[in-house]
């Protein structure tokens, strides 16, 4: 690095002798251009013992896990398997609204869930008893599930042909966001407990859902929660967010999340299916 | 701290480009993050530390450059550009914008010696 103005090394330039004023960049400053391999030019034999080279490289980071969440994409389209990947904060009720869920479709559509969380088996467990199949992927330290993970659930998980796959993120409203798992609509579960600002306090994960859901509506009577405020800030994040408000404990709005799952999968309407 | 993860893949990606250049080590990753990407630059910074630790960019510096941030506007249905997520429109005001560019991690070049 340079030791005077601290630009990088590439930054391939002399210096004036330190007995005149001027720092300026001469002609030789060359900044490096992508794909192209550039020595440095002419200078001390001393000042640079090593020869700089810049490598172009001009990847996506997120290149690897896209990857992945295409494979995955053809995957459940070639069985018509709707995957919804549900998003929140711990304790929103994922898992709550998951069991009811799993009670009101699962008469009629084959469903198969992925757990998410850093510890534990205890979520697939609850899944299980309601009789479907579900397996659990423990993250460790990690903060979210990536599409590589999900792949592997998958040779595991029996193929659910125009069923669901829910795949439970590990509870955390920030890391999950950024990363596709394959699944046609991302799903955020908000509760009333957390505050109507939370769209605008996480807005990536708000941008990126195609639902929210709005759960622990029986509480309301005992909060300040505003529904009206918490919608007209999730749409400002998101102006193309559909909302629907429920309570897992009581049942109430339920049936409308189902009709909204139903109308995804070949046995609704499947006009949005395979969602890409 | 999903940034250790994007560390880790930012990591691979230069071993792998550095193959077949004799390269001694890294000196300087840069990457162009998007005005909306959902990552901390701190914690992207951190997190390379740890992940670079034992290869061949190990000690190398991490250059950030932002990228533009771009979304539509539903009110005046032009493509506009945000300083952030919630910025409303610059043109008309309006709040119903839909993100089309700025979630971007891309690693752009790096230096070798």
């Amino acid at each position: 690095m340079c030791g005077i103005c601290g630009c990088g090394p590439t930054h391939n330039h002399d210096h004036p002798p330190p007995e005149t004023s001027a720092h300026s960049h001469l002609p030789s400053h060359v900044h490096g251009i992508p794909g192209q391999t550039i020595s440095p030019p002419s200078r001390q034999p001393d000042a640079n013992p090593f020869q700089t080279r810049l490598i172009r490289i001009e990847r996506d980071v997120y290149e690897a896990n896209n990857v992945h969440a295409r494979r995955n994409r053809e995957r459940l389209a070639q069985t018509q398997t709707l995957a919804l990947n549900l998003l929140s904060s711990p304790g929103s009720g994922k898992t709550t609204l998951l069991t009811r869920l799993i009670e009101r479709l699962g008469a009629t559509l084959p469903i198969v869930v992925i757990e998410g969380d850093q510890q534990t088996d205890a979520d697939a467990q609850r899944i299980r008893a309601t009789g479907v199949q579900a397996i659990q992927i423990n993250t460790g330290k990690g903060c979210h599930l990536d599409a590589h993970m999900v792949s592997h659930a998958l040779e595991t998980l029996p193929v659910v042909a125009s069923g669901v796959l829910f795949i439970e993120n590990v509870g955390n409203l920030v890391c999950p966001a950024g990363f596709d798992l394959g699944e046609a609509h991302k799903v955020v579960v908000l509760s009333v407990t957390e505050g109507e600002d939370k769209p605008l306090k996480y807005p990536d994960i708000f941008t990126a859902a195609d639902l929210m859901v709005l759960n622990k509506s029986d509480l309301l009577p005992y909060l300040d929660f505003n529904v009206a405020e918490c919608m007209a800030n999730a749409l400002r994040v998101n102006p193309r967010l559909q909302i629907l408000m429920v309570s897992a404990r009581t049942g109430e709005g339920l049936a409308a999340l189902c009709a909204w799952i139903e109308a995804r999968t070949p046995h609704g309407t499947g006009a949005n299916f395979p969602a890409q | 701290m999903h940034e250790l993860a994007l560390a880790r893949e930012i990591i691979a990606i230069v071993e792998q480009a550095a193959e077949g250049h004799n390269a001694n080590r890294v000196r300087v990753i840069r990457v162009a993050l998007g005005a909306f990407g959902h990552v901390e630059d701190s914690s992207l910074r951190f997190a390379l530390l740890a992940a670079a630790n034992g290869t061949i960019a190990e000690g190398a510096g991490l250059e950030i450059s932002r990228t533009t941030g771009r979304a539509w506007c539903q009110d005046c249905r032009n493509t506009v550009i945000l300083e952030t997520r919630l910025s409303p429109c610059p043109r008309c005001g309006g709040v119903k914008l839909d993100v089309v560019a700025g979630d971007e991690l891309r690693i752009v070049n790096m230096e070798i010696e």
